[in-house]
Formats: C-alpha cells, sequence, structure tokens
C-alpha cells in the first residue's frame, strides 16, 4: 500500500518536474492529487482518511529525502543540501542557511530514534512529513493527544542534537 | 542505549522539564545517582530542547507562502518598471502581490508578480497575455480592473486596480451576516459574475480571499480569469487535473476537483459555498484537512442553512429563498444548478424583493417593501375578517334550520357549518403559513386557495337557498342572508384578490384558481 501511494506521488512529481521545467512542487499537491486518484480507485483499502494520511506521509518523507539526496549528489558529495528557492517551495523553509534543514540527515537521524523508539520516530513522520496535527497524528496512533506531545517533545530535542553532532562532525 | 535505558531518559527529561530550568541540574545530579553517561545524555537533551524553537514545527508539507513572503521582503521599495513597491499585500498560489505606486500615472496598482514557474515556456506566456487580455476586457463596478500585463526582466507581472477594504475572509471573522446582508451581497456578486460570464470569462477560483468589500459597502472580486492562467497545461499535455488542485481546495467544485470540463458553473458552486459561509459562519464542506474537504465536496450534502444560522436569525426574511438559491448553487452535478448566471441573479433579486416578481430595478423593490408590508396587514385583516363573518353566519342558519319544507332540518345547517369551518380553518392556516413560513406560503396558498374556493361557493349557496326558504315569513332573515351572500361573492371575487395581489405581487393564486 504505501508503495502504491510512493510509486504514485512519484510519478507525479517527475511529471510536474517535466512539465513545468522547474523543480518546484508543492508537496500539498502531491498529497491532494495521490489522494484523489486513490480515491478513484473502488477498492475499500483505505479505511479512512488518517490512514491515508499516515500512508501518505512514509511516502512524502521518502520522495522529499530522495530529491534532497539527488540534488546533494548533483553538488558532488557533501550532504549538507544547499537549499535553493525551488526546494524551498518544497520543504517550505525560507532559504537562508540558518534555517536550511538538511533532509538527508534528518531521515538518518529519525531511522536512528526509529531503532529506539518506534513511535515517537513515527510522530515524526506523520506531523513532519505528512502535516498531520497532534490530534490527527493521535488518532492515526490509536494514542492520546497528550502522548502525542510529549514524545513530540523529546523526539525533536533528540533529533535536533543529533543534527548538530552530525553538523559538528 | 538500549529501549529500557531510552524510557528512563524519556520519564527524567518530562521530570526535569516540569521544573525551573536552574533547578534542573541539582535535579539530575540526584535522579542519575551518579550514572554519568544517563546524566551527559539528559543534560545535552534538555539544550536542545531549548534551542529547538520551531525545529521541524512547520511540516514539510507545508504551503510554501512563508516561503515566498521571504523572499520578497527585500522588494520594498525598490522599483520593478515603473512601479514603485510599496508594500507586500499578500503571497497567492500564483505569487506575491504588491501594493505598488504606478509612478507613470500617478495612482496606486496592485501588481501581482507571477511566479516564474507559471511564467517559463513560451507557450504558456502567450496564452497568458491572451487571458489578461479577456480579463481587462471587463468592465463592471463589481470586478477589480485589470490595467496591464507588464514584462520586466523577464518576469512576468499583472498590474490591477488597488481595491482598499477588507477580504470576504476577514468579514467571516466575525461571524456570520443576517440574511438580508447576505442577499445583498449575494446579488452584488452575482451580477458581477454575470457580467463577466457574459463575455465568456471564468473564474475558477473564487473564493472569500478573492473578494474584498470596499469602506463604501460594496463588494468587488479580484484576480478575474487568473486562475485559468494558473491552471493552462502545457501545449499538448494531456491532464489540467494537476493544475486544477493548486491552491486550496476548499471552493472547488466536484468537477474541477474531478478534472473534468469547467465552465460558469462552477463559479456558481464557489458563490455557493461562499454565501453558505456568509449566512452560516461555517463552511459546507471543509474538513480537517485538504484531503476530507476535497472527498466531502465529491459526496455531502450540506446541512440547509436554515439549520444552521443561529437561532435569533433564523426567521429573517429571506432566509427560506437564500437556503433554496444555495442549495441550488451547490448541486454536484453542473446540470443541476441554474443554467445561466442571469437565472441567478433574478432568482436572487427575487428573494431580495421578499418574492416579488423580477424586480429590475432594486430602488425601485426597495421602495415598494415597506408598501408590502402594509398590503400583507391588509391580506390579513381581510381573512380574519373573513373568518368571523363566516362563523357570525352560523347562528341565523341554525335559527333558520327548521324553514326548509321538503327538506330534512338543519341539512342546509350543516352543509353551511362544514363549508365555513373549512374555509375558516384554512384561511387560519394560510396566515400561519404567510408569517412563520413565508419561503412556502407561495405553495400552501394555492393548493389551501383551491378549498377555499369551493367552499366560499358552497357557503354562497346554502346563504342564497336558506334566503330563499326564509321569505315565506322571516323576511328580515332572508334580507340577511341575502346580503351576506352577496357579501361574501364581493369579498372572494374582488377584495381577496386585490389585497392578496397587494401583499404577494402576483396574480393571486386564490383569484386565478376560481373556476375549476
Amino acid at each position: 500500500m504505501v508503495e502504491d501511494v510512493y510509486a504514485e506521488l512519484r510519478r507525479m512529481a517527475d511529471r510536474y518536474v517535466r512539465r513545468e521545467q522547474a523543480k518546484s512542487v508543492q508537496a500539498t499537491e502531491l498529497v491532494h492529487e495521490a489522494y484523489l486518484r486513490l480515491l478513484k480507485d473502488k477498492s475499500p483499502r483505505w479505511q479512512n482518511r488518517t490512514h491515508f494520511l499516515a500512508i501518505a506521509a512514509i511516502s512524502m518523507r521518502r520522495l522529499l529525502v530522495e530529491r534532497a539526496r539527488a540534488r546533494g549528489a548533483q553538488k558532488r558529495g557533501g550532504h549538507q543540501v544547499q537549499v535553493t528557492l525551488d526546494d524551498a517551495l518544497l520543504v517550505g523553509q525560507a532559504p537562508d542557511d540558518d534555517s536550511s534543514l538538511d533532509l538527508v540527515a534528518l531521515d538518518r537521524a529519525l531511522s536512528s530514534l526509529a531503532q529506539l523508539d518506534a513511535d515517537q520516530a513515527r510522530i515524526v513522520e506523520l506531523r513532519f512529513f505528512g502535516g498531520l496535527s497532534v490530534e490527527e497524528t493521535a488518532e492515526a496512533l490509536a494514542i492520546s493527544p497528550a502522548t502525542v506531545k510529549r514524545h513530540w517533545t523529546i523526539a525533536k530535542a533528540w533529533l535536533l542534537r543529533e543534527l548538530q553532532r552530525t553538523n559538528s562532525r | 542505549m538500549t529501549n529500557a535505558d531510552w524510557t528512563r531518559v524519556n520519564e527524567l527529561f518530562h521530570q526535569a522539564l516540569e521544573l525551573p530550568r536552574d533547578e534542573r541540574g541539582a535535579f539530575l545530579a540526584q535522579a542519575c545517582g551518579g550514572d554519568e553517561p544517563l546524566r551527559l545524555e539528559l543534560t545535552s537533551l534538555l539544550d536542545a530542547h531549548d534551542e529547538a524553537n520551531d525545529f521541524i514545527e512547520q511540516p514539510a508539507t507545508r504551503p510554501a507562502d512563508l516561503a515566498e513572503a521571504g523572499v520578497s521582503a527585500d522588494l520594498v521599495g525598490r522599483m520593478i518598471g515603473h512601479y514603485r513597491i510599496v508594500r507586500v499585500l499578500g503571497v497567492g498560489g500564483m505569487g506575491i502581490v504588491f501594493l505598488a505606486d504606478d509612478t507613470r500615472l500617478g495612482r496606486p496598482v496592485a501588481l501581482k508578480a507571477l511566479a516564474a514557474r507559471f511564467t517559463k515556456d513560451p507557450q504558456r506566456r502567450e496564452r497568458l497575455r491572451r487571458e489578461a487580455r479577456a480579463a481587462a476586457a471587463l468592465a463592471h463596478p463589481g470586478i477589480a480592473t485589470v490595467y496591464a500585463l507588464e514584462e520586466f526582466d523577464d518576469h512576468v507581472y499583472i498590474a490591477g486596480e488597488f481595491v482598499p477594504g477588507e477580504t470576504l475572509r476577514d468579514e467571516l471573522g466575525r461571524g456570520p451576516l443576517p440574511a438580508s446582508r447576505v442577499i445583498d451581497t449575494a446579488v452584488a456578486l452575482a451580477r458581477a459574475l454575470e457580467a463577466a460570464h457574459d463575455r465568456g470569462v471564468v473564474h475558477r477560483d473564487l473564493k472569500p480571499e478573492n473578494v474584498i468589500r470596499t469602506p463604501a459597502g460594496d463588494v468587488k472580486i479580484l484576480d478575474f480569469g487568473l486562475a485559468r492562467m494558473r491552471d493552462l497545461p502545457q501545449p499538448g499535455a494531456e491532464i489540467t487535473a494537476e493544475g486544477a488542485l493548486l491552491g486550496t481546495p476548499a471552493y472547488m467544485s466536484p468537477e474541477q476537483i474531478r478534472g473534468d470540463a469547467v465552465d460558469f458553473r462552477t463559479d456558481l458552486f464557489a458563490l455557493g459555498i461562499m454565501l453558505y459561509e456568509l449566512a452560516t459562519g461555517a463552511h459546507p464542506f471543509v474538513g480537517s484537512n485538504a484531503a476530507s474537504t476535497i472527498a466531502r465536496i465529491l459526496e455531502i450534502q450540506p446541512p440547509h442553512i436554515t439549520d444552521r444560522v443561529p437561532a435569533m436569525l433564523s426567521t429573517a426574511v429571506g432566509l427560506g429563498d437564500l437556503d433554496r438559491i444555495i442549495a441550488r448553487c451547490l448541486e454536484k452535478h453542473p446540470d443541476a444548478r441554474y443554467q445561466s448566471t442571469h437565472d441567478l441573479v433574478t432568482a436572487l433579486e427575487f428573494a431580495e424583493a421578499g418574492g416579488a416578481p423580477k424586480a429590475r430595478d432594486l430602488a425601485e423593490a426597495a421602495a415598494k417593501r415597506p408598501l408590502r408590508r402594509r398590503a400583507l396587514g391588509w391580506w390579513q385583516f381581510h381573512q380574519a375578517a373573513a373568518s368571523v363573518g363566516y362563523l357570525a353566519m352560523l347562528l341565523p342558519l341554525w335559527l333558520a334550520r327548521s324553514w326548509t319544507p321538503g327538506v330534512p332540518d338543519a341539512v342546509l345547517f350543516l352543509v353551511g357549518l362544514a363549508a365555513a369551518l373549512i374555509a375558516t380553518t384554512l384561511r387560519l392556516h394560510l396566515w400561519f403559513a404567510v408569517r412563520e413560513l413565508p419561503e412556502e406560503s407561495g405553495a400552501q396558498r394555492v393548493q389551501a386557495g383551491r378549498w377555499i374556493r369551493l367552499a366560499d361557493v358552497v357557503f354562497v349557496i346554502v346563504l342564497a337557498v336558506s334566503s330563499a326558504f326564509a321569505f315565506q315569513g322571516h323576511v328580515e332573515m332572508a334580507v340577511l342572508f341575502l346580503t351576506a351572500a352577496v357579501g361574501v361573492l364581493i369579498a372572494f371575487a374582488i377584495v381577496e384578490p386585490a389585497t392578496a395581489r397587494a401583499a404577494f405581487g402576483r396574480p393571486a393564486p386564490l383569484d386565478r384558481l376560481g373556476a375549476p
């Protein structure tokens, strides 16, 4: 199922890029559109929209990280991805150096976090890559919003510290 | 670190967070009990927490507004062509809108800088020019005028009328509007749409953010035809659906969402949503995120606005009409909506005039309204007087019940009683319907009118026959019956149609349905 959503998002992203001759894709567009396409698909594989969004979050993470990685590779090595304006559109971050976010490193740190605490990693995935609210995340994981907030707080701190360590290395 | 360690770290982390910052060190030293790696882990996490601020708080899937706004901030004060940028007015799906000074003509303009992705391809740019030309041809007080399409340094800008005021979105922030004001706004918007649709220009992105209420109270629609440019596919490209999905889906029509052909009826759908929002303060379809909104637009039949407006507004005049008009705009299939914007305008004007015939002139309609209310009073008085008169005639009929040689006693009385009760009950029902269910009263008057008329005729016959019988020995009663019969005849043949016409404006159903 994840593969389906992912494949759909990929295809759409590629088509956008080809069509627009630009590298900018608004992630929200992709998610709307993927949802629509899969909505037309009659088989009841989606229990509800939270379920769908939870799955879209995984796909979104892969898509964004893959693109960031490709961009990084183009710039001859170095995982610190230079965020261009187009990327900024994609990631929704202002393109000044301080706040530019290394998606590749974040992805790697998130995978480490998943080893430590799968729930916390999932919460970050849903909230950051999926754009779900605290309440929606709680619904998707069948836990209380308060628990989501607690997990989110420490996961954020942990990830930031990991990223700082990666950078200073 | 094992998962068990991590659980411990979690506990201590949250306990420490509860404490004031300067007590955390001592707490950790004590809680970790000599476990130095644990203490260091916690200290670094707490430090990171203090620095985290908005780290990953903005989701990766957030729309790009801020990025664009951030880029644009340094443009203020600079010249673009002969326009001096004054400030950023807003950031939309297509680019940034500035308030700028047209230094040649010395007037303020809204200058929209289109994001490069909409203008890179030369063929797209050509179509953009054509669309801008069509939009510039629209001249209507309800539409913000497009002045010029400018191209500087490989960027495309659209200069248009700067409309001061607040958007309907701002207005909505203060809650629903009274029905009469919604209708006034609706008429103005529908007329503006009609002007554009007559010229073949469809807005396609109508939403409260695109409508400005000027300080004078008028409404103006912004960005006419611009959405079209945004959605233009590349020549030869197969799908427009992607384009249609740029931006917020909350005001999209089902056909737009599906990627089907879109025409003016899409604007009617969006207008329906806006009017619904203005009347109730709530969006008919919006869900907690874009995907659920889309699903609801495609599937959900929103509740009647009459069920959603606050109780104090729910008896407002015109709300019923408005409810029907909005429901028609919100039909899922475009064929079920109004088939011309003119029809919508007519329906709204009808509602505005409180059910009067098509009022071509608003001022005229407004002038008529108090008169009509007075006329309605006369109509009601007539209904009441007729009812009282009928019931009063039952007493003489009872006294005369046995003056009928050859006919069993009381037959005439009973027939008269039945007719009087039917006529009276239905008249009181109509009175109630006109007062409390104005939107249904037309149909009610047609239906009930038939029976009232029948009962009237029967009652006249009863009176006439009674009068004929009474002439043998009860002349004064005979005269009374005859007079009453003539009175009823005059009342239903002349007075009632006149008061009904005055009150409801149409050829009164009671009048038309006189003969079977």
